[in-house]
């Protein structure tokens, strides 16, 4: 059972690396996930594919910056703890 | 005071040179100030009049401390004196202060300016956590907690699941049986890493790492299933009043089931151990759904009243799947204990 808080940190930041690769033009319309595809009604709820849609534009946009950051840290502390 | 204590140590015998000095210091000082005090008292009375009473109190209480020291060293007077005189421990090792005692001293000598600082608040921590939130969850007395232990282990015949609520604001878990709160999973978390080290030492697999391992392994399962919690229910635009704190708080309740299981498995064995466990995870079960419901079910549905509708029906899927995840998790988080 080797499930620590460090692999459940890695787990994570490589799950955002993933999320924040996929692109809107060249993936996400085509498979019809994208930020403007079905937005539907102004008063109706969104169902779960919408809010999953706008979940990942805004990973994508929020987490943009942070990412370089801790993945340098990571790549860093790799190269230099192993 | 300072006489009674010379006399006692005079009639033991004991000597201990250098806090003895001390207190001869300490009252030659006092000398000095009250004579000070005598002669200022006349050019600016009020001023050194207060002056010389702060010094006199000071003076005093830096005697008593010093006759003190002597008096307590006298008591482990005899190591002492073999030593020369130097303060050594117990094995003869001379007793280092060290980083911890530094720490230690400046904690202890700041420790007036922390109660204004918890007193009002550090504002970067008020920020990031709800420290007066977080003392909500912590009132709780022993009634409330015998009660929901009760509760978390029988929950059939409860009739009423609703919090109270006051003006607004949930009652604290003293007042409400229903109520969450934090105590019982921090408590029953740190059992369970204690019957964990139990555990494994009885089976002769016990090393120091092996009880981190199991403390973070349970830390990390608990952080992601408050994380996928809240990642559902955010997928399934549920508007309900559950702070992540009230999760944390639903996710640490089986760990009570976890310790009765580990503990009948330690004492009866295997069936002992799938007798008590089947039993806490059916009542984890029925007790995480029926708390849930009430908060995630629109109101006719928490009723028991059937309502149609594909919103309805995906708010009962994802009841069901949190309460289902709990005996799964109480019975991962154990098996490999009690192998």
């Amino acid at each position: 059972m080797a499930f620590t808080l460090y692999s459940l940190l890695q787990a994570s930041l490589l799950i955002v690396n993933a999320v924040a690769v996929l692109h809107e033009e060249r993936f996400l319309r085509h498979v019809g996930w994208g930020s403007d595809q079905g937005i539907g009604g102004f008063g109706e709820e969104p169902g779960i594919k919408a809010q999953l849609t706008n979940l990942i534009r805004s990973i994508r946009t929020v987490m943009r910056v942070p990412l370089i950051a801790l993945n340098s840290i990571t790549i860093v502390l790799l190269l230099l703890f192993g | 005071m300072g006489k009674k204590w010379e006399k006692s140590r005079r009639e033991n015998g004991k000597k201990c040179g250098k806090n003895r000095k001390m207190g001869k210091k300490w009252e030659k000082i006092r000398e000095k100030w009250r004579k000070k005090k005598a002669k200022k008292i006349g050019k600016k009375p009020e001023k050194w009049g207060k002056m010389g009473e702060k010094w006199e109190k000071n003076g005093e209480k830096n005697q008593k401390k010093w006759e003190k020291r002597g008096n307590m060293e006298k008591n482990g007077g005899k190591k002492s004196r073999k030593n020369g005189g130097k303060i050594r421990g117990r094995k003869g090792k001379r007793r280092e202060v060290g980083w911890a005692g530094l720490y230690w001293s400046v904690l202890v000598r700041t420790g007036p300016y922390w109660s204004i600082l918890v007193r009002t608040g550090p504002p970067q921590l008020c920020r990031w956590l709800p420290v007066g939130r977080l003392k909500y969850y912590f009132a709780v007395d022993s009634v409330y907690v015998g009660r929901k232990l009760r509760l978390l282990l029988f929950p059939f015949r409860h009739p009423d699941w609703q919090v109270r609520y006051q003006q607004d604001t949930p009652v604290a878990p003293r007042f409400d049986v229903n109520a969450p709160d934090l105590y019982i999973p921090a408590m029953a978390f740190l059992t369970y890493i204690l019957l964990a080290g139990l555990a494994l030492g009885t089976q002769n697999r016990f090393s120091p790492d092996s009880l981190g391992l199991v403390a973070s392994s349970a830390l990390a399962w608990l952080l992601l299933e408050v994380l996928s919690v809240l990642l559902s229910l955010y997928l399934v635009t549920v508007s309900t009043d559950l702070t992540p704190i009230d999760l944390l708080a639903f996710a640490g309740y089986k760990y009570v089931g976890m310790i009765v299981g580990l503990l009948a498995g330690l004492l009866l064995g295997r069936a002992g151990y799938y007798a008590a466990l089947s039993w806490c995870c059916l009542s984890s079960f029925i007790f995480t759904i029926r708390t849930l419901r009430l908060k995630l079910l629109s109101e006719a549905a928490a009723e028991g009243v059937p309502v149609r509708g594909a919103r309805n029906q995906l708010r009962m899927y994802l009841t069901t799947a949190i309460g289902a995840a709990q005996p799964l998790l109480m019975y991962w988080l154990t098996s490999h204990l009690l192998r």
